[in-house]
């Protein structure tokens, strides 16, 4: 196991797993995730955990791991001892979650090198394993992680009620503890004013629209996270064809937005996507916000066939490498703008410029 | 809700401890509760299992149901407490969640309501855990509980206590491992 404050340098020189480009496919479903909340049978939650006591589910949970070998090369970061840029570093990844970030004691995260499993121990409940995909494959993701977890559960007794199923510290959790996600790139519908009416409706199938970095958070670059709302009551794989037909139709009405501006609004389409790009190429002090949302309009340009420089590649490593902790990270020091902003306009001229 | 110790007053301390499946519940007002030294968020310490004990042996259920309530007294919310990990009703409304796994039977009756409305069914259909490895869980809550222990003791400088709590401690953890 690599010691704790190296891991993020190791990371840091890699492209983030969930984001990769396929260019045969429009780039509309980014990624996908599978996530199950899991308590060891009989202890407290964290929330009632003192200090120790975390260390302690902490302990336990990483002696399983090890034994029953869940990691191919296993990565660990404890929360309490990264610095607040190295904690926003591992959600701007998406491996942690915003509340995991506040670096309670005992709170630990477990990663494999390629970054497509992970654990977060002692966030709202004692486990949170995640699993992550570029695209949409959730059946995949959830053959593999439900492997893992039986690997982990003949170590680790879960805490499970025969009417209730697995108990979690929120009882929006219980059940079967799953949690199926898809990270959309959602930018006609929401330039055609359609995505509150989609949200809406997805509201009304049991689903959860949320923005770039999950709950709480707001839909930067034009990017939607959908989720199952419930989790008790259907099993896993109901669950899973349910958000998987609604992703499909939110692709569908994306492209058929896209459709319809190119048809009716060509120019204004092609301005906004145009404007993007110039802002990215030319500006001298940008925030984060306006980085993120340029790039998806430049991605959403790329499917268009506008630019013959660009590749979805180059634009995904920028997408990440833009974000604020990334680019501190980068830069090996601690900025605020509008230093920070001049930074970030410096790195795109010259990462679009080659 | 009448006090279960005086009879007399508004219960507004409600605790529950569910014991091998069977539920047992203790309404107390706010000054039985402070004569016996209760305090909704300072229960450590206090033998909940004796105090159920002593307060049920000399109470007749029957005698409970009868009881109305007093009108000269202000009336309070009422607070439930998990007998096993000593959150309440107050702090599940606050953040939404809950402190243990038994706190879904202590908190039932608001979770009762809540749960068919958060999701698609009330009943679990998905996979289950293997249940083989109860010998090590017991092992596990041992555990956890002696570290409880001797978090007090540490904390009240009680050291020679506290490396006996360790010893024992570091033996359990060695039969699971």
């Amino acid at each position: 196991m690599k010691s704790n404050f190296d891991n993020t340098g190791i990371l840091i020189k890699k492209p983030v797993a969930w984001l990769s480009a396929d260019s045969t496919e429009p780039q509309i479903a980014i990624s996908s995730r599978i996530r199950l909340a899991r308590n060891i049978a009989n202890l407290k939650f964290p929330i009632t955990s003192s200090d120790n006591e975390r260390d302690y589910i902490l302990e336990i949970i990483s002696g399983a791991c090890d034994k029953v070998h869940l990691f191919n090369e296993k990565l660990s970061f404890n929360m309490s001892q990264l610095s607040q840029i190295e904690r926003k570093f591992l959600l701007e990844r998406h491996l942690v979650s915003r509340e995991f970030c506040s670096g309670n004691k005992g709170s630990s995260l477990f990663i494999d090198s390629d970054e497509s499993f992970g654990l977060m121990i002692n966030e709202e409940d004692h486990l949170r394993m995640q699993i992550f995909s570029p695209g949409i494959k959730f059946k995949a993701l959830w053959e593999n992680i439900s492997q893992k977890e039986s690997l982990l559960n003949n170590e680790i007794p879960f805490a499970f009620d025969s009417k209730l199923g697995f108990l979690t510290s929120c009882p929006t959790n219980i059940g079967t503890g799953i949690r199926v996600s898809a990270m959309l790139s959602l930018p006609a519908l929401t330039l055609s004013t359609q995505i509150n009416q989609i949200i809406y409706a997805t509201g009304k199938l049991g689903m959860t629209v949320r923005g770039l970095y999950g709950e709480g958070s707001e839909a930067l670059g034009y990017i939607y996270q959908l989720s199952n709302q419930s989790t008790l009551g259907e099993n896993e794989e109901e669950i899973i064809g349910r958000v998987g037909s609604t992703v499909n139709r939110m692709i569908q009405h994306e492209l058929d937005a896209r459709t319809l501006l190119i048809q009716n609004r060509r120019d204004f389409l092609s301005d906004f996507i145009g404007r993007s790009y110039a802002i990215m190429r030319h500006s001298y002090l940008i925030t984060e916000k306006e980085a993120l949302n340029a790039l998806s309009a430049i991605r959403m340009g790329l499917d268009l066939n506008m630019f013959d420089s660009l590749d979805m590649e180059k634009v995904n490593a920028l997408f990440v490498m833009v974000q604020d902790a990334h680019l501190q990270k980068c830069l090996r020091k601690e900025l605020k703008p509008p230093e920070l902003d001049a930074k970030r306009a410096e790195l795109i001229r010259k990462f679009l410029i080659n | 809700m009448i006090c279960n110790i005086c009879n007399k007053n508004q219960a507004t301390i409600h605790i529950q401890e569910v014991v091998n499946g069977a539920k047992k519940s203790l309404h107390i007002c706010q000054i039985c509760a402070d004569a016996k030294g209760i305090s909704v968020t300072g229960l450590n310490g206090i033998n909940l299992s004796e105090l159920f004990k002593t307060v049920h042996n000399t109470i007749a259920a029957p005698q409970i149901a009868q009881k109305t309530p007093d009108s000269n007294i202000t009336t309070q919310p009422e607070i439930i407490v998990c007998s096993s990990c000593l959150w309440d009703s107050e702090k599940l409304k606050k953040t939404g969640r809950l402190g243990c796994p038994q706190c879904y039977k202590a908190f039932s009756g608001i979770l009762g309501y809540s749960i068919p409305s958060l999701h698609r069914g009330d009943f679990h259909v998905g996979k289950k855990p293997i249940t083989s490895i109860q010998n090590r869980n017991d092992a596990m809550v041992d555990i956890f509980r002696l570290q409880t222990k001797l978090d007090n003791l540490v904390q009240n400088e009680s050291y020679e206590e506290a490396a006996i709590i360790r010893d024992k401690i570091n033996t359990l953890k060695s039969t699971i491992v």
